[in-house]
């Protein structure tokens, strides 16, 4: 039992508190462990019926950690209710808690007890999603912040501080130091001293940034025809006052060499609404339009206007292509090479 | 310049020319075929070869006048007969940079219902040669939904340009669903006529294609030819497996995502046929 256990075993009681019905009363744990249980807590219904809960506190929870932990329930012979209490527990360690008759309660609200004598039963649902997920170590670029992050690091000819990093990227300090960590490990960020960034190999962080958060992870896809072709939908991409970006192979010819391009690809706020306001049809076979609903809304960060039409940021571009079907990965090289040769026209 | 860009400036060159001979007829001339559909609506994202080098014209026999006999006008401004038993075909010799020769025809075509010989090929307009132009099936709508249009050369060193008067984009329709109908089967269809309806298609908004359309329709000269000619487009270009579809995608060819022009052709003639109701 650590001290971290006996301020989850107490946070976890007070979560209980405030979902009781009116006139239970949870006591305040006894933390000794007796009968092989980490800790207990007396329950006093209002007619002072009574009965003792044994705790198992984890600090994490996984499903396959539940079978050992129904083990350790057995093993206890604790002959009242069993609640495991965690900071957060998954909905498929809550099945699998479910299933195997435990109570549980996390700190996010998932909380499922049931006992016989007195008869009590609570059921809430909580967090779908680990609240502090970020507060493990970083081992990948997958998901919006880290993404939001790489953007930056890319675009910018002198690599900023961790402050200043966390605040063009309104991204809590913590986390960012903890992807720097990574990125120096990985050896794709150059650090001196007290952690400075010295330098970004910017062309190995874009290119392992898209293997490891590809188009299809970054966002909602959905396709569509454009009937009277791309140039009438570009045409209307003119006159749009919605926010967008064109991606892909549209958005790079207009930088490096590239065949015409016969699919556009769009990032938007709202497909449906988009598509409706571009006169686009849904279509399954024989798609032009490709729009895309971001996870994050750093995809429009850096966009830029041609000819009346926006479109993503060279960095963002090249990421898409890497990971986007047919042409797409040999395009995206294309444009790598190109602002390898013409860094000072899209690195600030 | 490429020979077959050389070609296309050749081809409107020898238009003007031909306009310009007829230049006292040249309010009875209506401009139809593939140069009128590029003038119209350009390439509309089809990069194929977007017109031949013939020059098509449609003549109303209403408004055309006796004098001069269109015959020797061409023939005074270098046009021949493309042979003698040819109706309506007039060329011109050309040479192209490449010192070869280049034979341009122009084809003067009178629409059926309004064409004053009653016979299979001759229109025998009064006053011209019987073999000068011929009657035409489905190119009434020309005479209908036309509008007058800036028709300037493709080459800055020749300043010409004429103000004369190019089929619509309903009238055309028409005629490319009679004529892709007309040569289904006979060896002589051309693929391109239904990557054409789909640039026509493509490139008018639909209420206005509808709006012209529904002229040809009310106009006892085009109501004909405009009624058959929306079964034909329906049985062409409303299904997948429609003969027109398969025309476009091979016109179309590599250049262009076969399932992406099948859904164009459908989307685009449903929503006009739903229009036309």
């Amino acid at each position: 039992m650590h001290i971290s256990d006996n301020t989850l075993v107490r946070e976890g009681l007070r979560e209980l508190r405030r979902r009781l019905p009116t006139g239970w009363i949870v006591g305040e744990p006894t933390l000794e462990a007796i009968s092989g249980v980490d800790a207990t807590a007396g329950l006093v219904a209002p007619d002072q019926r009574a009965c003792t809960l044994g705790l198992e506190v984890r600090a994490r929870l996984d499903p396959k950690g539940v079978r050992p932990l129904l083990d350790v329930a057995a093993r206890s012979r604790w002959p009242g209710p069993l609640v495991v209490i965690a900071r957060y527990l998954s909905e498929s360690t809550r099945a699998r808690l479910r299933e195997g008759d435990l109570g549980y309660l996390d700190l996010t609200g998932n909380v499922r007890i049931v006992v016989r004598e007195p008869g009590l039963y609570i059921e809430a649902q909580g967090a779908a999603e680990d609240p502090d997920r970020e507060e493990r170590p970083a081992r990948s670029l997958r998901g919006a912040k880290a993404g939001r992050l790489v953007r930056v690091l890319l675009d910018r000819k002198e690599p900023p501080g961790v402050r200043e990093l966390a605040s063009l990227t309104k991204i809590d300090a913590g986390y960012v130091s903890r992807v720097l960590t990574f990125l120096d490990s990985e050896a794709l960020v150059t650090r001196v001293g007290h952690g400075r960034m010295q330098s970004v190999d910017w062309p190995a962080l874009l290119r392992r940034w898209a293997q490891e958060a590809p188009l299809e992870s970054r966002g909602v896809q959905r396709t569509y025809l454009e009937p009277r072709g791309l140039s009438s939908f570009m045409a209307r991409l003119t006159k749009s006052d919605e926010r967008y970006a064109v991606t892909g192979s549209l958005a790079a010819a207009a930088l490096a060499p590239a065949a015409p391009a016969r699919f556009a690809t769009v990032w938007v706020r709202d497909a449906a609404t988009a598509a409706t306001r571009l006169s686009l049809r849904p279509a399954e076979s024989g798609a032009n339009v490709l729009l895309l609903e971001p996870n994050d809304e750093g995809v429009f960060e850096g966009a830029t206007q041609r000819d009346g039409v926006w479109y993503t940021a060279p960095s963002q571009c090249a990421a898409d292509l890497l990971t986007s079907p047919g042409r797409g990965p040999a395009e995206g090289e294309e444009l790598i090479r190109w602002m390898q040769t013409n860094e000072e026209a899209w690195r600030r | 310049m490429s020979e077959l860009d050389e070609l296309y400036v050749m081809a409107r060159r020898v238009l003007l020319d031909a306009l310009d001979a007829l230049g006292p007829h040249r309010d009875a001339i209506v401009l139809v075929g593939a140069q009128a559909v590029y003038l119209r609506v350009g390439e509309a994202d089809l990069a194929v070869a977007p017109f031949t080098t013939d020059g098509d014209l449609a003549i109303d026999p209403a408004v055309l006048a006796e004098i001069p006999p269109l015959e020797q006008a061409l023939m005074d401004a270098g046009f021949f007969p493309k042979t003698k038993d040819s109706v309506g075909v007039w060329i011109a010799k050309r040479t192209t940079n490449q010192q070869a020769d280049a034979e341009v025809a122009i084809d003067l075509l009178v629409p059926a219902s309004v064409s004053p010989g009653a016979g299979r090929r001759a229109a025998r307009l009064p006053g011209h040669d019987t073999r000068a132009a011929r009657i035409v099936s489905g190119l009434d709508g020309a005479i209908v939904d036309a509008d007058v249009m800036k028709l300037a050369a493709l080459d800055a060193g020749d300043p010409r340009s004429f103000d004369i008067r190019v089929a619509g984009p309903a009238a055309l329709l028409v005629a490319k669903a009679h004529k892709i109908n007309d040569r289904q089967g006979t060896g002589r269809q051309s693929d391109k006529d239904a990557l054409d309806v789909l640039r026509l298609l493509r490139g008018t908004e639909t209420d206005d294609l509808a709006a012209r359309y529904a002229k040809l329709l009310a106009d006892k000269r085009s109501e004909e030819a405009a009624k058959t000619g929306r079964s034909l487009l329906e049985a062409q270009f409303a299904q997948r497996t429609g003969v027109g579809v398969e025309m476009a995608i091979r016109s179309a060819g590599a250049l262009a995502d076969a399932d992406e022009i099948a859904a164009s052709c459908q989307v685009l003639l449903g929503d006009l046929l739903l229009a036309l109701m």
